[in-house]
């Protein structure tokens, strides 16, 4: 079996906790990043083309570059019906990050004095961002393999704009939950399975739990969306389920000793 | 509008386009007995009101102007006592907010080439 994770940047830690299994585990992936999560709602990821996925995000010559060490080219084959790809799309950030959400808030929960926005407004607009998610994954299904996607981890409650109180926690929770709903809904609609964040890196209010974010990258660059290698190791126990029984919600448990959390 | 992708002129596309919304109100208006229409936008764009209600940039309204159509929209529909206005404990200016969403790109960017990259 042929397996090929690729997306966005929630898969690194995904990638780190893979690579601890070492080069005989099965099945064997083939994971690297394709585009910035940022960019998915900006323009079309990725094209299908002469059974081939190309990059055309603004990264791209980069995301090729790491398509080209890991497999010889910088493209990707798609290959064919039997082999299973997996996509990290629907970063959670660019739903509820940097400042959309100052003025405006859900209608559902807005506080006086800030702008309401309907329930049907917030789902055309996330239907808007996810529209080249969307044409993506149609055109890559459309080529037989068997398709899943993966989910980015939970929102982070230490986001710069809610510790800046630039908006309100309810806020992100709101537009994150509508927005995996929206996505899980289209997916539901075109057989694809989605793997959902393990629910024991959440906490009640729906944020990804302290102990499970990633703090700081190795230039000192600070983190505010990602999840750690814990949170990683989480996630692969439940793609592998995934490959193994073909069942979105399987759980069978940790991989072996070296992928506990730490 | 500031710009415009449509090859027209800002000046005339920025007209067209909120012709073209007027017009839509006012067809809901009239073929639904369940439809109202308040003019905010008259009350604020049309030439009476010689353009009092705008920023100095001519482009967005002033505070003056939404108080001025709150008002006017609150006393027809007699809400009651007028709502307690939540304000946000800080507002960022753009600038700010450009700087944080270049830093959550170069995040997912340094994330993706620490875990992939050569």
């Amino acid at each position: 079996m042929t397996v090929v994770i690729m997306g966005n940047s929630h898969i690194g830690a995904v990638d780190r906790s893979y690579d601890r299994l070492g080069p005989d585990f099965e099945p064997r992936i083939r994971m690297f990043t394709a585009w910035n999560g940022l960019r998915e709602a900006d323009a079309p990821l990725s094209i299908v083309r002469n059974n081939r996925v190309e990059f055309l995000s603004k990264e791209h010559p980069k995301h090729a570059a790491t398509a080209e060490r890991i497999c010889g080219k910088p493209y990707i084959d798609v290959g064919g019906p039997g082999d299973t790809w997996g996509l990290a799309v629907g970063s959670h950030t660019t739903n509820y990050g940097g400042g959309k959400w100052i003025d405006v808030e859900p209608s559902a929960i807005c506080l006086p004095g800030l702008q309401p926005m309907s329930a049907a407004a917030l789902r055309a607009s996330i239907e808007y961002r996810q529209r080249y998610i969307r044409d993506f994954l149609s055109r890559l299904k459309s080529t037989g393999l068997r398709l899943f996607v993966i989910s980015s981890p939970y929102p982070r409650s230490d986001a710069p704009g809610l510790t800046k109180k630039w908006f309100r926690p309810e806020t992100a929770i709101h537009v994150d939950r509508e927005s995996r709903a929206v996505l899980r809904d289209w997916l539901s609609k075109q057989g694809i399975d989605l793997i959902e964040p393990p629910p024991e890196c959440r906490t009640s209010e729906g944020f990804l739990k302290p102990e499970f974010r990633l703090l700081t990258h190795p230039n000192g660059l600070p983190d505010y969306g990602h999840g750690n290698g814990a949170y990683g190791a989480l996630m692969l126990q439940r793609i592998i389920a995934y490959l193994k029984t073909g069942d979105q919600n399987a759980d069978i448990g940790p991989l072996d000793s070296g992928l506990e959390p730490s | 509008m500031t710009a415009t992708a449509s090859g027209e002129h800002v000046l005339t596309a920025s007209l067209y386009s909120k012709s073209a919304l007027r017009a839509v109100c006012g067809e809901l208006h009239q073929r639904y007995e369940e439809v109202d229409y308040f003019p905010s936008y008259d009350m604020v764009a049309s030439h009476p009101y010689r353009a009092m209600f705008f920023n100095p940039n001519l482009r967005s309204v002033s505070p003056q102007g939404v108080d001025y159509v709150m008002a006017a929209f609150l006393g027809a529909h007699d809400s009651g006592d007028k709502p307690e206005v939540v304000a946000r404990p800080e507002t960022p200016t753009n600038a700010e907010v450009h700087a944080l969403e270049e830093e959550e790109r170069a995040a997912c960017e340094e994330e993706a080439l620490e875990a992939f990259g050569a």
